[in-house]
């Protein structure tokens, strides 16, 4: 029994720490408005990412700095990868610290249109990062975010 | 011991609500996702299909001929058309063993036919590491009925980016093969050294394909993600253009033709734009060289004060060009541009989107790129879509447009 005890014990820790990680949600229409939606009168940064994408691991390594530096920070990170690599994205997130972060995969197929949705002047280049104020006035910029950049916009 | 059995009842219980309220999220996940692409045919599809394929690449034949070479799950399958893509030859597969392909958006296998007859293919095979590629070359000699095992050209095969592969061949049947290469990087990182991008490198067959000499460098600090073009000069040298970084992370373009069969000359810009970004654009740029050995470019940027499509030309091989003409709507999302000359008749095309439809675009030029008519829509679809392509057989023509799950289809832009 105590043996019973001890591996259900484990089983259940460990399940809680498996969903104490916030998973990969799945972007879709409608979703850049429910982002902007659940953080009304707050200021965030949106950045789009792909496992792809060189520069963009050192944008998550900038990112992650920062987020130690201030962890108030609402940081929203969507990839714009495919449902099948939901996995490895949530691994890359694990290896950047990101397990509480507001992650997405963009749905399958849909790039374009989702790409549209949330801006009709970003034509995929990655990273693409949305500085957003409290008021959401957004400041677009495609590129690796400059520290200084994201320094100053925090203390706005 | 009582306590003990109670805490495993509560942990039980815990464990089970925990289990299901897992099994209840997967399970939703799954209907997401089976909602997604339940409208795509492609889902039941289980034998190679073109219309449900990745990335084709079209090109014809002397007689006519339309070829295609594409990449379905993990191989590269190539097929003919001798009605203009109204019915396609049964598929043959050219890599037997699986492996995984690089075949979307800037990446595609490519076919090209030499004037013997001979089919050379190429593609980036997906190794395990992200980023990672070798550059697979395969031929026919029997008119498309067998391949060869494919060969790893980049003589470097650690385990590292060697992608984004271009391929031509010249009337001589020397077969030039450019991609972009990160060996250096992984060099300059060993050393604690900066370097910024990949780097382009190529290799020749001079024997039909058997072999390829050792691999060259032609640039350091190209971009890294965005595909490379090669054309054949009237003097069967090629020309190479690409993605470049110059300076700090300004991605404009640069362009080399070879001064003899092995080497290539100066690297030229060709590109003044000023797109000054550390990013993954994921837009390359597209060349033609008509028969009169005039090189018309395209190409796509995006800084705040020059962005969009542009086109130019150059009669002197590069020293200089025409003013860039901007086309394409640029708040439509006009982007992956190809262009064909033969003789003075010049074509475009391009893909816009406008929110819900993609739709594919032509324009063209009977005086060597002076004068253009209006641009023209051929085509549209709310589906997935590739970039387009141009081809000509000896009188025609083509825009070609991969919809995900509809029919390959050609659509005439008139004679040249």
């Amino acid at each position: 029994m105590v043996q019973r005890c001890i591996l259900l014990s484990l089983l259940w820790v460990t399940s809680f720490l498996a969903l104490a990680e916030q998973p990969v949600k799945i972007f879709k229409a409608g979703s850049y408005a429910e982002v902007l939606q659940r953080r009304q009168e707050q200021s965030f940064l949106l950045v789009f990412w792909s496992l792809d994408c060189p520069p963009c691991y050192k944008e998550l390594t900038m990112l992650a700095e920062e987020i130690k530096k201030q962890p108030q920070l609402d940081l929203v990170l969507v990839s714009t990868d495919t449902t099948d690599d939901i996995d490895e994205i949530q691994q890359k997130l694990n290896k950047f610290g990101f397990t509480q972060v507001n992650a997405w995969v963009f749905q399958n197929d849909r790039a374009q249109q989702l790409r549209h949705e949330i801006d009709p002047n970003w034509y995929g280049e990655l990273p693409r990062s949305y500085l957003f104020d409290d008021k959401h006035n957004r400041q677009a910029i495609s590129g690796i975010l400059k520290p200084f950049v994201l320094q100053r916009w925090v203390s706005l | 011991m009582y306590n003990g059995a109670l805490l495993g009842q509560v942990f039980l219980i815990l464990f089970c609500l925990v289990f299901n309220a897992g099994a209840v999220q997967s399970e939703h996940q799954h209907h997401d996702h089976a909602a997604m692409v339940a409208d795509s045919i492609c889902d039941k599809q289980v034998g190679p299909s073109l219309s449900c394929a990745n990335a084709p690449s079209a090109v014809f034949d002397k007689k006519g001929r339309l070829w295609l070479a594409w990449a379905f799950a993990e191989h590269v399958y190539v097929n003919y058309s001798d009605d203009k893509g109204k019915t396609y030859s049964t598929p043959v597969v050219v890599n037997k063993v699986a492996e995984k392909i690089y075949a979307r958006g800037e990446n595609r296998p490519k076919i090209v036919i030499a004037d013997n007859g001979h089919i050379y293919i190429s593609w980036t095979q997906q190794l395990s590491e992200r980023f990672s590629g070798h550059i697979r070359f395969s031929r026919s000699l029997d008119g498309g009925k067998h391949f060869s095992d494919p060969i790893i050209v980049n003589d470097h095969q650690v385990i590292t980016s060697h992608r984004f592969d271009a391929l031509a061949v010249n009337q001589r049947g020397d077969i030039y093969l450019a991609w972009l290469d990160k060996r250096d990087l992984l060099k300059a990182k060993a050393a604690g050294q900066p370097y910024n991008g990949a780097a382009l490198y190529y290799a020749v067959s001079t024997d039909g394909g058997i072999s390829f000499n050792t691999n060259e460098k032609i640039s350091d600090n190209t971009c890294q993600c965005c595909r490379v073009v090669i054309a054949i000069d009237k003097d069967q040298l090629p020309v190479v253009l690409w993605r470049h970084i110059f300076g700090d992370n300004v991605r404009d373009h640069a362009m080399v033709k070879f001064d003899s069969q092995m080497k290539p000359g100066e690297v030229l810009r060709v590109s003044h734009d000023q797109w000054q970004v550390e990013a993954c654009p994921h837009h390359g740029p597209g060349l033609s060289i008509a028969d009169d050995g005039r090189y018309h470019l395209v190409w796509f940027n995006n800084a705040a004060e020059r962005h969009g499509l542009f086109y130019a030309n150059t009669f002197d091989q590069g020293k200089t060009f025409s003013t860039p003409v901007s086309f394409g709507n640029y708040k439509a999302q006009a982007a992956h541009a190809q262009v064909l000359a033969l003789g003075k008749a010049v074509f475009l095309v391009w893909k816009e989107f406008d929110g819900k439809q993609a739709t594919l675009i032509s324009m063209n030029s009977s005086d060597s790129g002076k004068t253009w008519t209006q641009p023209q829509i051929l085509a549209n679809t709310t589906g997935d879509s590739d970039h387009p392509l141009l081809i000509a057989d000896d009188k025609k023509v083509y825009a070609v447009w991969h919809r995900h799950g509809q029919h390959y289809q050609l659509f005439s832009l008139g004679n040249h």
